[in-house]
């Protein structure tokens, strides 16, 4: 589904990617963890096609949603609208937009807020909004930019647990980012741990989630 | 509204001391309120209802064509470039010199030059107020908007648009206030009638007192306008920011 070769990105004369190559196949949930600053988000970013790479070659197969690591809602639009942004910009008809935006907020608890505006609700509905945003246009894959940043623990983990049944219910592939290793190993299948910057590649850790999941369920 | 209140009440408190100290300086506002008792309803009504129109249709315009120009700035940067330059130029030149070549242009009896004026006037705060918000609204907004598949077109109508109301809507309240103070002018020069028309016609024939009462009468409008209407809107439209 995704498939990094060998690429190289520098700002100027500060290298910051160095020779990255990673897979992520159908369905998986991968992760990649690092240092900040280390450039996760500058590859999320070539993979989402906002940057491009110096070298090397990055393949993408099915159509991507991007969670950014802030959620950069539009303040002047509501909850609701902020959400089938992307419906209205495809040019869906208003009925259908509605029905697409309310499904997806359902499945993210979130249709209490539709109607109310991005400084009202708390960083959690804000995060999730984010999501929905992202969600409601069908991807094939979704990147997640440090989905995490400021939740507490228990959003924490209503949020895996949200991702994980997105990623079983929809069938979406997962690439997600995070600073903090711990916040993937329950939900990744495979994480790609970086280095400090200049980034490369320092370990591969493969999780059987599975088998966790299991475990949690016995414990 | 209290504080406007104090304010306009002083302003009447000390013209009636200085007034009845120096009757040969000025005007009571007793005298101004006679004045007013003499002139039919009806003159008063079309004046300001014409002062009214010449100000809010030459606002209208400002608006379209700052709207207009900052969108084609928008898309272009050698427009961009083109209508800073044009903004400026529309700045420098003064009140009176638009106000003579539209009287030319248009003739001394024609309605054209007052609200053209207006326009003059108010377009470049608004186009003032659309490019510098083209250029200092968060980058990131336009960045998820592509991640979005949003074209320049939906860019600019879904981000900027409205991302720009509530500078706009405090823009339009000073381009209104000037729009009305300065289509008077033109309304002095010319012959058709207003507000600006009244304060001319009164001065040339040395009736203190009507000048004293049209010029009341325009800030009283103004102040109403701002109230009533400018104020609302300007809440409304930072309704989010709250």
């Amino acid at each position: 589904m995704i498939e990094v070769k060998d690429v190289y990105k520098s700002f100027g004369d500060d290298l910051v990617l160095n020779g990255i190559s990673l897979k992520v196949n159908k369905g998986e949930i991968v992760g990649i963890a690092g240092p900040n600053g280390c450039g996760k988000t500058t590859l999320l970013r070539i993979i989402a096609g906002v940057e491009k790479a110096d070298s090397g070659d990055v393949r993408v197969n099915g159509k991507v949603g991007v969670v950014p690591q802030e959620n950069v809602l539009l303040p002047w639009f509501t909850i609701g609208d902020n959400i089938g942004l992307g419906l209205k910009f495809k040019g869906l008809k208003k009925e259908e937009i509605e029905s697409r935006v309310s499904d997806v907020a359902k499945l993210l608890g979130i249709e209490d807020y539709l109607r109310t505006y991005p400084r009202r609700v708390s960083g959690g509905i804000a995060r999730k909004t984010s999501i929905a945003r992202a969600l409601v246009l069908n991807p094939d894959i979704l990147l997640l930019d440090e989905p995490y940043t400021g939740l507490d623990l228990k959003s924490v983990s209503n949020l895996q647990e949200l991702l994980r049944k997105i990623n079983e219910e929809r069938e979406v592939t997962m690439l997600i980012i995070s600073h903090q290793l711990a916040e993937l190993v329950n939900i990744a299948n495979r994480i790609y741990v970086f280095s400090h910057k200049p980034a490369r590649i320092k370990a591969i850790i493969d999780s059987d989630i599975d088998a966790l999941k299991t475990l949690s369920n016995i414990l | 509204m209290l504080s406007l209140i104090t304010l306009i009440s002083t302003i009447f408190i000390l013209w009636f001391i200085v007034s009845t100290t120096y009757p040969n300086l000025l005007k009571s506002p007793i005298d101004v309120l006679g004045y007013f008792q003499g002139v039919p309803p009806q003159r008063i009504l079309l004046s300001v209802a014409k002062t009214l129109t010449n100000s809010l249709i030459g606002f209208f315009i400002a608006l379209i064509l700052a709207e207009i120009s900052a969108f084609l700035a928008y898309l272009n940067d050698f427009l961009d470039s083109f209508f800073t330059a044009v903004n400026t130029l529309v700045q420098s030149v003064s009140v009176l010199v638009w106000a003579l070549i539209f009287i030319i242009v248009f003739g001394v009896l024609s309605p054209i030059p007052p609200i053209l004026v207006a326009s003059a006037s108010s377009y470049p705060i608004l186009l003032s107020a659309m490019l510098s918000v083209t250029k200092s609204l968060d980058r990131k907004f336009i960045e998820i908007s592509n991640t979005l598949g949003a074209s320049k077109v939906q860019e600019y109508i879904y981000i900027i648009l409205p991302g720009s109301v509530p500078h706009l809507a405090s823009a339009a309240r000073s381009a209104i206030g000037i729009a009305l103070r300065i289509s008077v002018v033109a309304e002095a020069l010319g012959g058709s009638g207003g507000i600006g028309y009244e304060l001319m016609y009164n001065y040339n024939l040395g009736i203190v007192e009507g000048v004293l009462a049209w010029a009341i009468l325009l800030i009283l409008l103004m102040i109403v306008l701002d109230v009533l209407i400018l104020r609302p809107i300007e809440k409304w439209a930072e309704r989010w920011l709250i």
